[in-house]
């Protein structure tokens, strides 16, 4: 694990911190609620990051694990709370003029990638990754395919370019959306099941590009039920249930030593799946 | 059939009319329609219980009443347009809102996570019906756009009425010099008959090419 950016806690004030937000964390939610209808989804969400620190998210199905980070970019809008990313917070209560400016700002600067990859299908690969630099951040089109190509290359595509979505593996789509959220250059990225829609057999080669990006310092939210990539990348796993965080700590502390029943059943159930690690 | 041969040139000058009317107001059709489609699904205000009004209306009255309120309704609060004009009025309008139906259908008929994609992006919902929800709605259309257009292709029989020359029109005035109405009228068909199936094989070729890489 890289030494500079693991979870700062009890760091000196005043170490070494500059940019993001005067040493305060990366990503914070608080008081994040959501609900549909009579169902409560989220009751409660409290969450911070630091800047480069790895958080694993594990719980049951239907525990509100999708919906926390549709909330954290509010492509879902949350009933209440308030998110912080860098430096750009948004309030659930607020309404001022700007507040769809702040959520653009928000989505910026996150970079989201989905359980089924929502790849453009009707756009190559370097055209999918292309398409934020050139639409959002207004960059010439040879530039973009500069940047773009460069990224193909970092997740191992750059052979795969031309290729339409519908041409390339799962594993290969996956690596071509990490790739197109990497071009909007995210201060946070957060992945909902990215493995698991795939055939076992392409799983690690996801993981590895996302492991590669946490030892490069991306900060992280991961939803996944890996167990072997939370034991190498977080720094934190926190599991959820109805809606709440129930508890969360180190890996190694969590998986081996649970303080709650709810936490202990639910890994004992996923770490007898096949290949669940 | 001396008679066919002697009027053909007469009825394929005329249908050059048929295939001008069609091909114009399906365009019109095609930008009304996906217009009415976005400002629909975009639930814009006040242009969605417009747009609501006006397909609801052309659906459900007839084509030939439409063509008449046009040429000789309109005219009474003063907007006179030409019979050729007022043909492709009523067409244009008429077919727009079919097609926006279709593209309606399109529109929600796109994966809902094509969206969170392009928003994720930071896209602005604008950006992203733009450039990622409806070019891919364009492909789902485009069999039903297809079918409209063959539609469209024989209802411009209706504008005969009002005197615009073409292909019904051409038999009709052959037929009134020859009382040889068996004779003009399958002709008449046959030409129809032999546009639309010429524009059904275009249409296969340019669906196949569409769905070359999209695989569901
Ligand atoms: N758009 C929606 N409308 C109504 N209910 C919803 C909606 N989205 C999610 N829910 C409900 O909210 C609850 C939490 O869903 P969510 O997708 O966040 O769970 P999850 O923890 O991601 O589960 P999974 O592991 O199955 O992905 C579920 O009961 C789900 O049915
Ligand atoms: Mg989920």
């Amino acid at each position: 694990m890289s030494g500079d950016n693991g979870i700062a806690a009890g760091a000196a004030p005043g170490a070494a911190t500059a940019t993001a937000g005067d040493g305060r964390s990366m990503l914070q939610v608080s008081g994040l609620h959501k609900r549909y209808g009579k169902l409560e989804v989220l009751r409660g969400i409290d969450l911070s990051v630091d800047r480069g620190g790895v958080v694993v998210v594990m719980g049951p199905s239907g525990s509100g694990k999708s919906t926390m980070l549709r909330c954290l970019t509010f492509l879902e809008k949350p009933d209440a709370g308030r998110v912080r990313v860098g430096d750009v917070t948004i309030d659930v209560d607020d309404h001022d003029a700007d507040i769809n400016g702040r959520i653009r700002q928000v989505r910026r600067n996150v970079g989201m990638v989905f359980q089924h990859f929502n790849l453009f299908p009707h756009k190559t690969a370097v055209q999918n990754v292309m398409e934020g630099p050139l639409v959002v951040r207004r960059m010439p089109e040879a530039q973009a395919r500069e940047l773009a190509v460069g990224l193909l290359a970092k997740v191992g595509l750059a052979d795969r370019a031309d290729h339409y979505p519908s041409q390339l593996s799962g594993g290969q789509q996956q690596r071509v959306a990490i790739a197109r959220a990497l071009a909007m250059e995210p201060q946070v990225m957060l992945y909902d099941e990215p493995t698991s829609a795939l055939d076992p057999e392409l799983v690690g080669e996801v993981l590895a590009v996302m492991k590669r990006l946490a030892k490069d310092g991306m900060t992280m939210v991961v939803v996944t039920h890996e167990i072997g990539f939370a034991q190498d990348v977080a720094d934190r796993v926190i599991f959820m249930d109805g809606g709440v965080i129930v508890e969360e700590g180190e890996a190694s502390q969590l998986f081996s030593a649970a303080r709650e029943e709810r936490t202990r059943r639910f890994l004992g159930l996923i770490k007898r799946e096949p290949g669940g690690g | 059939m001396s008679l066919m041969v002697s009027s053909f040139s007469y009825l394929a000058e005329a249908s050059l009319m048929t295939v001008f009317l069609s091909v114009v107001s399906i365009a019109f059709g095609l930008v009304l329609g996906l217009l009415a489609a976005v400002v629909r699904v975009a639930k814009v205000p006040v242009a969605d219980p417009i747009a609501r009004v006006y397909i609801s209306v052309m659906r459900g009255t007839p084509l030939l009443v439409q063509i008449f309120i046009v040429y000789f309704g309109l005219p009474q609060v003063g907007l006179v347009f030409g019979p050729i004009t007022s043909a492709i009025i009523a067409l244009s309008l008429n077919v727009g809102a079919y097609l926006s139906e279709s593209f309606r259908a399109a529109l929600e008929s796109v994966d809902r996570g094509q969206m969170d994609a392009a928003l994720s992006l930071s896209m602005t919902y604008w950006q992203a019906m733009r450039r990622i929800i409806v070019p891919q709605s364009f492909r789902t259309a485009l069999p039903t756009i297809g079918n409209s257009y063959i539609s469209l292709l024989k209802d411009t029989s209706l504008v005969s009425v009002i005197t615009v020359q073409e292909l019904l029109r051409a038999a009709s005035v052959v037929i009134a010099r020859t009382y040889r109405p068996l004779t003009l009228y399958v002709e008449a068909a046959a030409i129809y008959w032999v546009l639309s199936s010429a524009f059904s094989l275009l249409q296969q070729r340019v669906e196949r090419m569409a769905s070359k890489h999209v695989r569901r």
